[in-house]
């Protein structure tokens, strides 16, 4: 099997059990899961993706979905709280509606929700993830900037630091604009934002040229070895040293002030996705969208396992109706040969040649779990 | 109405405070309420006296009874040393230490245009006229390692620099006892960033 060389690259990440407290429609829930593949059954709207959402959100601090805090408390609760069992530690999340979220390793709390990212990697895969080829540029930044925070605590710091330095130099704008502050005071936002800046830039452009020699790879397994995948990443300027970057952010001062916010910078940046040299984005049937976005979530998983030495836990939201019966296959193995990976579907028939003695299935019916 | 005017004044005033949610500041007017009338009148007396006869010393502008502060009219403390702080309760923090000797200078706030809080809204040039006479040998910027904390230092720095006055920054770095394994991420990569040899 070609996945030979990958396997055992890496720890793989185990959710053994899962509780859920008030979580959307799980009033009170421990569930206990399979080592490697979990198949979620049930009916639409019944809870499936709840459960992937809650894993999702343990493992990066957000819903794979992108809902908001309050939509996932159960209605009526004054907070929600998820709790992962990892073999070797357990994991905690508290959502209350109102106040600050937090995280717990074990007994203790965590100084920052976000350092609970990169402890329980996962990779989720839903329908949604076509915006990756076909959505707004904004998809694309939103892709790289959640992976990339997963394994490097210098790009979230990088990254938090920019989003609230590019604030603070629009509002600045609007009141250089209205004549209550001087332009000069832009200078010391303008360094603080070309820093940072220029980290994202040097840190996204490095880790999607190695995630495209990634993808291609699967690519090529997916789709057959004529067509060419590749992730480029496309700057919106030309600034790629901090020092670059100040200078165009002066250069940009004089129509940044009229139009009252930041026009170049790694904000404005996106990725260009080609298929055999086209732009996947304005030149892709459907079926070439979804083999390039299966390609990426699998190199995304290459990646982990290769440059991070661990395996995520994959999570495949109803994707299956989507996929042909070989990239079915394909995905399973795949994941099979990799690690934990959960599965949620309305029946077994798409999935039951792919069971083995390690798989669990669980029937999910109006907010209950039952293991099969 | 919910409540009575007098008590949904009291609880709109409670409100206004840092740190106090609408629940809180219930429960607080309630409690006040519940207290013997001579309790109340002491905390009103308190609160009004402390305005009234607490002002900003001229020179370091953190909160003094005389015009002059406690700390920078002490002989004992080097003036040539300014310990610049963002607001007034960090002046406490760096005293509870008890080992600088040097003088301080409270920003009352620091950079944030969301906020439209500009150089010009903070203690700054306050500061400068301190510098002027050429005496003041160093200049800590004691901010807090956030973006705005950061970006005011940095604003400073600029500013100072030209002078000719030499200007630090705190470090950043583990705290001391802390454990490894519980350090938040960003704490510990400024911890290797500013390792140092010894």
């Amino acid at each position: 099997m070609f996945l030979e060389s990958f396997r055992r690259c890496g720890e793989a990440i185990r959710f053994e059990t899962l509780r859920l407290r008030q979580f959307r429609n799980y009033s009170n829930l421990e569930v206990e899961f399979g080592e490697e593949l979990n198949l979620l059954i049930g009916p639409n709207a019944q809870g499936k993706s709840n459960l992937l959402e809650a894993i999702s959100v343990i493992s990066t601090t957000r819903s794979f979905r992108g809902a908001k805090d309050k939509a996932m408390i159960q209605v009526g609760a004054e907070s929600s709280s998820i709790a992962a069992n990892l073999g070797d530690s357990e994991i905690g999340i508290t959502i209350p509606k109102t106040g600050r979220r937090f995280a717990t390793i074990g007994e203790s709390q965590l100084p920052r929700i976000q350092d609970l990212l990169g402890r329980a990697p996962t990779i989720a895969f839903a329908s949604v993830d076509l915006e990756l080829i076909v959505g707004e540029p904004s998809w694309r930044r939103r892709f790289v900037d959640l992976e990339i925070s997963q394994f490097s605590a210098k790009y979230l710091r990088s990254f938090s630091e920019y989003k609230r330095s590019l604030e603070h130099r629009n509002a600045l704008l609007k009141r250089v604009r209205d004549g209550s502050e001087q332009a000069r005071n832009l200078e010391v936002w303008d360094k603080k934002l070309s820093l940072s800046g220029a980290t994202l830039r040097e840190m996204r452009s490095g880790y999607l040229s190695e995630l495209s020699v990634l993808a291609n790879t699967r690519h090529m397994q997916l789709a057959g070895d004529n067509e060419r995948l590749s992730l480029q990443y496309q700057l919106n300027d030309d600034a790629v040293t901090a020092n670059d970057l100040i200078a165009e952010l002066e250069r940009k001062r004089p129509n940044d002030i009229v139009i009252g916010a930041t026009t170049c910078g790694p904000h404005r940046d996106d990725i260009e996705i080609l298929v055999d040299g086209k732009s996947a984005f304005s030149f892709a049937s459907q079926g070439q969208s979804r083999t390039a976005v299966l390609a990426i979530k699998l190199a995304q998983m290459d990646y982990w396992t290769t440059r991070e030495g661990r395996v995520p836990a994959l999570l495949l939201d109803d994707i299956f109706s989507d996929l042909d019966v070989t990239r079915r296959q394909h995905v399973l193995e795949v994941s099979r040969e990799l690690g934990q990976v959960f599965v949620t579907a309305t029946d077994l028939a798409a999935v039951d040649s792919y069971l083995s003695d390690n798989s669990k299935i669980f029937y999910i019916s109006n907010g209950t779990v039952r293991a099969a | 109405m919910l409540f009575a005017k007098p008590l949904a004044t009291l609880i709109s005033q409670l409100e206004k405070l840092p740190g106090v949610g609408p629940k809180s500041a219930q429960r607080l007017a309630y409690h006040i309420l519940g207290q013997p009338e001579e309790d109340v009148r002491r905390l009103a007396d308190a609160i009004r006296d402390a305005r009234d006869r607490m002002t900003l010393c001229e020179r370091c502008q953190g909160f003094s009874e005389a015009s002059i502060c406690a700390i920078c009219s002490d002989p004992k403390r080097d003036p040539s040393l300014i310990c610049v702080v963002a607001e007034a309760k960090d002046v406490t923090a760096i005293e509870r230490m008890n080992e600088f000797r040097g003088t301080y200078h409270v920003l009352h706030g620091v950079l944030s245009p969301m906020d439209g809080v500009g150089p010009e809204r903070l203690k700054i040039r306050e500061l400068l006229a301190r510098l002027e006479s050429g005496s003041v040998a160093e200049v800590i910027l004691a901010t807090n390692p956030t973006v705005e904390g950061d970006a005011t230092a940095l604003y400073l720095a600029q500013l100072l620099r030209p002078i000719g006055v030499k200007v630090t920054r705190l470090a950043h770095g583990m705290p001391i006892g802390g454990d490894l394994d519980f350090a938040d991420q960003a704490t510990l990569l400024s911890a290797f960033e500013y390792r140092r040899e010894i």
